[in-house]
């Protein structure tokens, strides 16, 4: 078994720990979760053959959050929105990236006690 | 024969080893029942199970030596070479102790830590996997939002806190710690995280954990 020390700021000299990447995804795994997001297999086959048509896309598409952006915008506005220009794929990604943002942020208060609550109105000075 | 253990050794081995196995079931069995309503709440946790509907198995490998040397350039490479080229981030928990997801936003850490707390709350449950554990899952920065005075042992409490008992003692050997963002809080907060897991692991070698963090150079 291989364990890295960690660097200065993190676990060096404190524990062993071993620190892992994790791989950009591959074209299965692609396919698996256009299949889960997009709920039809036809439209996620055809999203997955518009995606590695485009290089840069393609490129782009193997984070997890991006192929859900890329996912969402097959799901909800459909697969020319993906061929058509660039600016209309980060256009609509960054109004879901902020949708997304806006449920986390609410999630996140309501899972925080009353004590965090007082905390983090004190931090922001409410 | 003298070189070959007997008969009896052989069977008293057996059933040493099959007894030991079935008190690890019988133990592993109490815990699910007592953490029952615990565990239940994780599968039923709506974003746990959203997580756990729409998994797709990441892969994770060893930091090359390329980047440990980018990143690491004040400390020398490990000689050994690693021991893995890739292992389901599924499958993480059980090969080593403390276990750190280095990725950059976006990468799936977050959604790979929830679905091994929804892993190991059910399997832990069906008793499907006996090397599954007790989950608990937590986020750094709400953690560190809470002030000094709450600490990891403290958050884990309050997380069991109907399942410990006025002992409040907690089943640490058997928990799977999962802890979100450690680059989400500040400097201090980090090193305290630290500190107090150093302690933890120090009383509790068995303890397992799995840190997720973005790293600090990111390439744009």
């Amino acid at each position: 078994m291989w364990s890295l020390p960690g660097r200065p700021s993190s676990f060096r000299g404190e524990f062993s720990a071993r620190i892992v990447v994790l791989r950009p995804m591959t074209d299965k795994q692609l396919a698996q979760l256009f299949c889960k997001e997009i709920g039809d297999e036809a439209k996620a086959k055809t999203t997955l053959a518009t995606v590695l048509q485009n290089e840069s896309l393609s490129s782009w598409s193997r984070r997890p959050l991006h192929a859900w952006l890329i996912a969402r915008v097959a799901r909800q506005e459909n697969l020319s929105a993906l061929s058509n220009n660039a600016a209309a794929i980060v256009r609509t990604c960054i109004r879901f990236i902020c949708a997304r943002e806006e449920n986390q942020a609410s999630a996140e208060v309501s899972r925080t006690g009353p004590e965090t609550k007082e905390a983090l109105a004190r931090t922001i000075g409410v | 024969m003298s070189g070959r253990p007997s008969s009896f050794k052989v069977l008293a081995r057996v059933s040493f080893g099959s007894l030991r196995s079935f008190g690890k079931q019988i133990q592993s069995r109490l815990l699910a029942a007592r953490f029952s309503t615990y565990l239940q709440g994780i599968l039923k946790n709506a974003d746990f199970k959203d997580i756990a509907s729409r998994y797709v198995e990441l892969v994770a490998e060893a930091r090359s030596a390329e980047e440990h040397r980018i990143l690491d350039s004040l400390i020398s490479m490990p000689n050994a070479s690693p021991s893995f080229d890739a292992v389901e981030t599924s499958k993480l928990p059980a090969e080593t102790s403390v276990t750190v997801i280095e990725a950059e936003p976006g990468a799936g850490k977050t959604w790979a830590l929830g679905f091994l707390a929804w892993q190991h709350a059910d399997k832990f449950l069906s008793a499907e996997n006996s090397v599954c554990r007790i989950p608990v899952y937590l986020e750094l920065k709400l953690l560190a939002y809470q002030g000094s005075g709450h600490t990891i042992a403290t958050t884990i409490q309050h997380e069991l806190n109907s399942c410990i008992g006025p002992s409040r003692e907690i089943p640490w050997d058997s928990l799977l710690l999962l802890v979100d963002g450690l680059n989400e809080v500040a400097p201090q907060a980090q090193a305290n995280f630290k500190a107090e897991l150093k302690d933890l692991l120090a009383k509790h070698p068995t303890l397992h954990v799995v840190v997720t963090r973005a790293p600090e150079f990111v390439p744009w």
